[in-house]
């Protein structure tokens, strides 16, 4: 007797067919009677739409790359769009661009969402109704003759072309533009200003700097530009590249995104940050024997008493200054939520960075950050005093939120409501696309052309990709539209300083006012011929041929000639920076706000990726959190599932809090991002910080939102959003190693992290003289492997983010998440480990680990998922039928079960990468380390001949998440060649396979994490005094969902 | 006994996938959320409505003439007038599709071909001058979670009649004669003879290659 496979799977699928016949899903859709699939297989009938006419670069099935530009912050990165009959369908970074050097930050990933966003505006609107784009521009543009000199443009920083045109068209005489950036490095720009006399900002060169001093700069998340300082900090600590390892010391109240890499923190008394940075400038100064003109800054700062003020010892002190006076450093002001005194502190830094010799260095003028004309926070708050006061008739506002993006204390609203025509630049609801306003939407990047310099030496191009989807018109268009019907001259004024003064007190700046024609027929013909005149015959006409170049241009995705390396500017002599102004209020604790990684201000609220994929640091979603630090909470009585009420300035909040070891006990900071009162469909989440704060601004002009003293109560409500990560730390157990710097290059085995851990068992058999009993499959020709360099993961989430992007990864929702059904492919672990000063925090990538011997693989019923010919642990969707033994015989969890179908709404179906399935309810899926496009690259490399296979330089940033990578902490590859950087990296004595002792051979290695901890072989290994304590088997499991 | 035995091995994973999905669907019931804009969860969408048209996979029905918006024969451009599969399907050698051609293909020639009195040209005519798609129904249609490459097959040297059939000499209207099921492509895979020319010495791998499960599922 025998029953093979196939009798017993059409036994079940009879058995399967009949329960389901006489059930009830309980479904507001009708469902027909279920069909019995093996006897009929019956589906729809599908259309096959061919073009009219085919455009000869378009080939169906094969996709197109077009560079262009991400606009998703203002640090100026080239991306590469990729398109697929003429939609795009995923943004990558663009390797010929040299900020983002072919990377992406998650933002940048996530950035293709606003284009197929449902909650769209279709068309104009004019007060909430649809309107026309000829009526609009009629209106406006007649309302602008009648308002010269009540003109105002709100926006964000526009630069290149796009810049020169809203200045020829707005600023000649006509009114004032304040260009501005909430969040901005205003006090950075008044502080340059102040000590160098330049407008624009230096640039942070972090590869070179032996030690990172940031004073809360969340440099690889949100400041400045992150995904160059990622890469910038990781190159800095990965002894391959520099040959050394950098140290990152911290001086803030707490650790942010980039707070937690800290391998020193320094919390100082709130307001102290600044006497710390003087101190600091100071004992440098001793020891380099300093005697600039910066010198009067610090000369009356006496370092014992800013110890005792500060609450850093002298030793300290003393031991940072020792650092920074011995090899080149980079130190890091922080942005305006990071000081009571944002100006002060900034002045402080860069006054500490002289001293420190690194300006020039590792802070560079020449290839700045062009920020000179853009508008201070004061300024904008001037700009709508002017509003509430009647004084402005038209008001543009592009691409901002402001009632959103400022505290209580500027009614924006209400200024608002004064403008006789508010013009808002828009492509979907937020809280200033008022009643009464014109709501014009621009579309997105990927719809429009477009430009920017944001660097010196630097320029952008934003090629159009793909057609609007709506009936939308490119801001440019709609300038030029404006100019022709309002009268704007056509020809530059012949002399743009007197013609364009302005009242250097009012929130006017005069842009870059020349430029071609506001006769252009369009935006497109204008930026071409600025790119001519001020790009290409400005850099002396390379190429000799205008159209030539032009198109090797749009091929590069800009034009980055760089700059040559400037001398550095002399300092002017300042008088020491004085703090203004102590935090004020009647409660305990003072209130800091600070940006989200994913949502920033709030901009990226209404993109499902940026709210789902867990935020790095805390790993909650669709929220909002208060941070707060364990002993306060202790104090305050919170559980783990407790939210909190945080009131200031007769407004409050109810939010989620996160034990953070890295925040003073007197300072709670809430994240901003969320709690939009009006705005899409993904916004409706947590609360709005803002609404706490007053808006008080400092001498620089920038906000100063470290103000308020506030009170935190619990609220005796349960939260119902749960933190993806189910534990802070690793609970005793071996995950996530990290190495100290003083073992790397000596003993037998340099650097290697095996003392402190259980040798793979195939090791200690072989060494044992014994045989394996699971040998390792044959690979003929790869064996794909991944290898993570912990040392410089920033833990940003961009991995995360395009895994998302490539693989179809479905957006399961707040409801859904709280039942730890993130579908997420990708798990950054977080581990908060230690009890020192500074916590030490571990992230690490968790993806499929692609195991040689696989525990997954045996217990599939089915065989859906088994080992491949190419070391690949497969997953076959259609085959799987969800039994999930597999995920529950996998030690790393990596892999996800659709509990749903889950859907969204199919403007979104429009991005959805053709080469991945999507799946469905009852199906196991996981990280395949993207299978479509190894497929892909053999396929072109066996068009060359059919047996050639796939160089191993080839494969080494192939799969989404390593391709993303800020920090290049990923690296793919055949490890089945030595040569391969994969192989290579499989070598070094940091690598270690994640529970090696298990047996499983995966494919990936991790390269364990430096630090600057003495050598933890002296001190009896690395669980005693980085872990939580010995290995107890009570405490392990339930870690992960 | 035997029988016994027999019955008693296929009726308990029967009974006991009845009890799992009288379990699940109780699970599904009480876990029903809300509908939601945002979040629309489908709790099952395979199930095809029956009064749709469907083609069936796997299944090739000799009598099935799908209805197309004009009605094309590839007897008449692939046998009588001898034009080259690959003249219309130019993207066989470069694409994971051969690409059912533009309408200004078909009107590279049809501008001189008299369409009076002919209403399938008419109707090539008036797709071409309203600038619309025309709106072909899939002959041989994959499911969604399979990877077929055009360009792996022709250019290995696959004739295109192997899997499409003889339509130079039978076809007025496209049909399917192939059942493009798994046990039809693997049959190939295992046995064609094109590997053996074309990988020589590693044609065995070649066709180790060929039978893992990614080669064509994604």
């Amino acid at each position: 007797m025998s029953i093979d496979r196939r009798d017993f799977l059409k036994a079940l699928g009879v058995a399967g067919a009949a329960t389901a016949a006489g059930c009830d899903y309980n479904s507001p859709v009708p469902i027909p009677a279920p069909l019995n699939f093996l006897e009929d297989p019956y589906v729809p009938y599908e259309k096959v739409l061919p073009y009219v006419v085919q455009d000869e670069q378009v080939v169906t099935g094969v996709r197109n790359h077009i560079a262009t530009r991400c606009d998703e912050c203002s640090a100026g990165c080239g991306v590469v769009a990729s398109l697929r009959e003429g939609r795009v369908t995923q943004v990558e970074g663009n390797a010929r661009e040299p900020i983002s050097g072919g990377n992406i930050c998650a933002k940048g990933v996530a950035g293709i969402q606003a284009t197929y966003s449902p909650d769209r505006f279709t068309g104009p609107r004019r007060a909430g109704q649809p309107t026309t784009w000829d009526e609009a521009i009629q209106t406006i543009g007649g309302a602008l003759k009648g308002a010269v000199g009540g003109i105002a443009w709100l926006g964000r920083p526009r630069t290149g072309s796009l810049g020169a045109l809203i200045g020829r068209v707005l600023g000649a005489g006509w009114g004032r533009i304040a260009m501005w950036e909430p969040l901005g490095p205003d006090a950075l720009r008044a502080a340059v200003r102040a000590l160098w006399g330049v407008e624009n900002l230096p640039t942070w060169h972090l590869a070179a700097a032996h030690t990172v001093v940031s004073f809360g700069a969340d440099f690889t998340a949100s400041w400045l530009s992150p995904v160059e300082h990622s890469r910038g900090w990781a190159d800095s600590r990965d002894p391959a590249k520099g040959g050394f390892v950098s140290r990152t010391v911290f001086v803030s109240q707490r650790l942010g995104s980039s707070g937690v890499l800290a391998d020193v923190h320094l919390s100082p008394q709130l307001g102290a940050e600044v006497d710390v940075a003087l101190a600091l400038a100071k004992l440098v100064a001793t020891k380099r024997s300093y005697t600039g003109p910066a010198a009067s800054a610090f000369a009356s700062v006496d370092p014992a008493a800013v110890a005792t003020k500060s609450g850093i010892s002298a030793e300290r002190l003393e031991e940072l200054a020792g650092w920074l006076a011995e090899h080149p450093s980079a130190i890091l002001p922080g942005s305006a939520t990071d000081s009571s005194d944002p100006t002060a502190l900034a002045t402080a830094v860069m006054i500490l960075n002289e001293v420190c010799g690194n300006i020039g260095k590792t802070v560079r003028f020449g290839d700045e950050h062009r920020v000179a004309g853009f508008a201070s926070t004061e300024q904008v708050r001037l700009l709508l005093e002017d509003c509430a006061a009647g004084k402005v008739k038209v008001l543009f506002i592009d691409d901002l939120d402001p009632v959103f993006n400022l505290p209580t204390g500027i009614d924006v609203a209400a200024a608002l409501a004064k403008v006789e025509t508010l013009v808002v630049f828009a492509n979907e609801e937020n809280e200033s696309t008022v009643d009464g306003a014109w709501v014009l939407p621009p579309g997105t990047t990927v719809e429009t052309w477009g430009d920017a310099t944001a660097r010196t030496g630097h320029y952008v191009v934003q090629q159009q990709a793909m057609r609007p989807l709506h009936d939308t018109r490119a801001l440019g268009d709609i300038l030029l539209g404006l100019a022709k019907v309002a009268g704007v001259p056509t020809r530059p004024p012949a002399d743009p300083a007197t013609e364009l003064a302005v009242d250097p007190a009012a929130a006017v700046q005069p842009a870059a006012i020349m430029g071609p024609d506001v006769d252009a027929p369009d935006y497109k013909s204008w930026l071409v011929a600025w790119w001519r005149a001020e790009v290409w015959a400005t850099h002396g006409q390379p190429g000799g041929d205008f159209d030539s170049w032009w198109v090797s241009t749009l091929k590069d995705g800009g034009f980055f000639p760089g700059v040559a390396e400037a001398p550095a500017p002399a300092i002017a002599p300042v008088a020491a920076p004085t703090v203004d102004g102590a935090p004020a209020g009647d409660g305990a604790y003072t209130l800091m706000v600070f940006a989200h990684p994913f949502l920033h201000d709030g901009r990226h609220a209404n993109k499902p990726w940026a709210q789902e994929v867990p935020e790095p640091v805390s790993s909650y979603a669709w929220t909002t959190w208060a941070e707060i630090h364990p002993s306060t909470a202790e104090k305050l009585g919170l559980t783990k599932t407790d939210t909190v009420k945080v009131s200031a300035n007769g407004a409050e909040i109810e939010v989620d809090w996160f034990p953070s070891k890295g925040i003073r006990p007197d300072v709670v900071a809430v994240v901003l991002g969320n709690g939009k009162k009006k705005g899409g469909r993904y916004t409706r989440y947590g609360a709005n910080p803002m609404r706490l704060l007053t808006a008080a601004t400092d001498r620089g002009g920038a906000m100063r939102f470290v103000t308020t003293k506030g009170s935190v109560a619990k609220t005796g409500k349960e939260r119902t959003n749960l933190p993806y990560l189910g534990s802070l730390d690793q609970q005793g157990r071996y995950i996530n190693y990290v190495v100290s710097k003083d073992d790397l290059g000596t003993g037998d085995k340099p650097g290697s992290i095996l003392p402190h851990h259980h040798p793979p068992v195939d090791e200690r058999l072989t060494k044992a003289g014994l045989n394996d009993m699971f040998p390792e499959p044959n690979h003929p020709t790869y064996r794909f492997a991944m290898a993570v360099d912990l040392n410089r993961c920033t833990g940003c989430g961009a991995c995360m983010t395009a895994c998302h992007s490539e693989n179809n990864i479905p957006v399961v929702g707040p409801e859904q998440f709280a039942k730890s059904r993130y579908m997420g492919w990708i798990r950054l672990s977080r581990y908060w480990e230690g009890d020192g000063e500074t916590p030490d925090v571990r992230f690490q990538p968790v993806m499929c680990q692609q195991c040689s011997h696989a525990p997954c693989e045996g217990v599939c019923p089915v065989l859906a998922t088994y080992h491949n010919i190419d070391g690949l642990n497969a997953m076959i969707y259609n085959r799987c039928v969800g039994t999930r033994y597999c995920a529950n015989n996998c030690p790393y969890t990596a892999r996800r079960f659709n509990f749903h179908t889950y859907r969204w709404p199919d403007s979104f179906n429009l991005m959805l990468n053709p080469e991945v399935s999507t799946r469905d309810m009852g199906v196991m899926e996981k990280c395949t380390f993207c299978v479509q496009r190894t497929r892909e690259i053999k396929d072109r490399y066996r068009d060359q001949g059919f047996t050639v296979t796939v160089p191993h330089e080839a494969l080494d940033e192939l799969t989404a998440c390593a391709k993303a990578c800020p920090a290049d902490a990923m690296v793919f590859g055949n490890a089945k060649v030595p040569e391969s950087t994969v192989a290579r990296q499989f070598a070094e004595p940091r690598a270690y396979a994640m529970l090696g002792e298990l047996n499983n051979k995966p494919g990936v290695r991790y390269l364990a994490r430096i630090n600057h901890i003495p050598s933890l072989a002296h001190h009896g290994g690395q669980g005693e005094d980085h872990g939580t304590g010995s290995h107890d088997p009570a405490k392990s499991g339930g870690d992960h969902h | 006994m035997s029988q016994l035995k027999r019955t008693l091995m296929l009726a308990t994973p029967v009974l006991a996938s009845v009890c799992a999905m009288v379990l699940w669907n109780s699970q599904v019931q009480a876990d029903s959320p809300a509908e939601d804009e945002a979040f629309p969860l489908a709790t099952h969408d395979l199930l095809p409505h029956p009064s749709g048209r469907h083609v069936a996979f796997g299944r090739v029905d000799p009598n099935e003439i799908i209805e197309q918006p004009i009605q094309y024969s590839h007897m008449l451009h692939a046998g009588t007038l001898n034009i080259q599969c690959e003249y219309c399907h130019t993207m066989a050698r470069k694409s994971i599709h051969a690409g059912v051609p533009p309408t200004e293909t078909c009107m590279g020639c049809h501008k001189v071909v008299d369409a009076t009195d002919r209403p399938e040209l008419e109707k090539l005519k008036g797709y071409w001058e309203r600038g619309e798609e025309i709106p072909w129904v899939k002959v041989h249609d994959l499911p969604d979670f399979v990877y077929f490459n055009h360009k792996r097959h022709v250019t290995a040297g696959v004739q295109c009649e192997e899997c499409h059939g003889q339509v130079k000499e039978t076809m007025t209207v496209a049909q399917r004669v192939s059942s493009l099921n798994m046990g039809w492509c693997l049959e190939c895979h295992k046995t064609h003879p094109s590997v053996d020319e074309n990988y020589g010495a590693q044609a065995e791998l070649r066709r180790a290659e060929m039978k893992d499960c990614y080669t064509c599922h994604k």
